[in-house]
């Protein structure tokens, strides 16, 4: 099996380098392994950073940042072309750990899901209360929205079979694509699952990501895609 | 008819926006048909402008009590749905954008690794 690890990438010259060096090379069930990274017009040395490992990456450089949904689909876009068998998107502020990714991975190889989320939340300890009073908050909008359970809409580590990635059509740009992704399994009848997964907290990656303050905007966002399409 | 302030500041902002149309017209934004629809809304306005108590005719007839409470009510409808066709148009507008920003990358990153084949089997 052929496997691509997307990750996007805004704005993260401080721990970069470190998340991509820590990615597993080798895993077993997977043939190829190969790192695509969205630089999502970062405006430090992000792109630089990239541009000059010595690693083996695919880096696609996106010339205006197009958010977290225009990147990862831009990700997908370049899976679905090159013909990966599964794929996984992966954070780059440090927040998931390559042990995890490991898991997901796995879990795809034996055709567990079509979509399958590493969630945070089936053990939180650890997790910050306002991290999990607004993740349980979008899951609910999710079920309400998309009638499918999750007890973490917002994970970022997510698996794709080349079932999901063929079918899955993202066309929003920014963070409502967590909850998209969703929407695009019940239209496709996609099989959903979830492996537990332990989120890295520090003061950088706390920094990142979706904030409870973005939800008003975000249900708008996610209203205006269920009932304009 | 009495002439008010009022009446003369309203007049001068719908006489200013019928200039605005005329402009629009000569830019050839619209046509003979739009120029004339819009010149008969303007024109609209500035009669019931100038005879206030005509407006609550129209209103009475269709079933509001005031011509006030009519205007307030069709700005209102007339409003909502400019700003949903504003926002249709700004999600249609960002969406061409990132298809064109994705297509782009994907683009360049094609062309940059047929270039590096290239050079790689010329050594």
């Amino acid at each position: 099996m052929r496997l691509a690890i997307i990750i996007p990438a805004y704005n993260e010259e401080t721990v970069i380098a470190e998340v991509i060096s820590k990615l597993p090379t080798k895993i077993t069930g997977v043939r190829e392994v190969e790192i695509v990274i969205v630089n999502d017009g970062s405006t430090d040395k992000t792109g630089e950073i990239i541009d000059g490992l010595n690693t083996s990456i695919t880096a696609l450089h996106l010339l205006i940042n197009s958010g977290l949904g225009g990147a990862i689909s831009t990700g997908l876009a370049y899976v679905k072309r090159s013909g990966h068998d599964i794929a996984v998107t992966y954070d780059a502020d440090g927040q998931h750990r390559p042990e995890d990714l490991i898991k997901l991975v796995k879990a795809l190889v034996v055709k567990k899901g079509d979509f399958i989320v590493g969630s945070r939340l089936i053990n939180s300890k650890g997790m910050p209360w306002y991290r999990i009073f607004g993740n349980h908050g979008l899951n609910w909008i999710t079920l309400l929205l998309f009638g499918v359970k999750t007890t973490d809409s917002q994970s970022g580590l997510r698996g794709f079979s080349r079932k999901a990635i063929e079918k899955m059509n993202i066309e929003v740009e920014r963070m409502e694509v967590s909850s998209i992704f969703f929407s695009e399994v019940a239209k496709h009848k996609l099989k959903y699952k979830e492996v537990p997964i332990k989120a890295i907290y520090t003061e950088y990656s706390l920094g990142k990501g979706q904030k409870n303050a973005n939800a008003f905007p975000l249900i708008v966002k996610l209203l205006w895609n269920k009932f304009s399409r | 008819m009495i002439i008010t302030p009022f009446k003369i500041i309203m007049l001068g902002f719908i006489f200013f926006a019928w200039t605005r149309v005329l402009l629009r017209y000569k830019e050839k934004v619209f046509g003979g048909p739009g120029l004339m629809a819009w010149t008969a809304i303007w024109a609209v306005s500035a009669y019931f402008v100038l005879t206030p108590g005509k407006s609550d005719v129209v209103a009475r007839y269709l079933g509001v009590s005031r011509g006030t409470d009519a205007v307030f009510s069709l700005a209102i409808i007339l409003m909502a749905y400019l700003v949903y066709r504003l926002y249709a148009s700004a999600s249609y507008q960002q969406k061409i954008i990132t298809k064109l920003v994705r297509e782009l990358a994907l683009s360049t990153h094609r062309k940059e690794s047929q270039s590096k084949i290239k050079s790689l089997r010329r050594r």
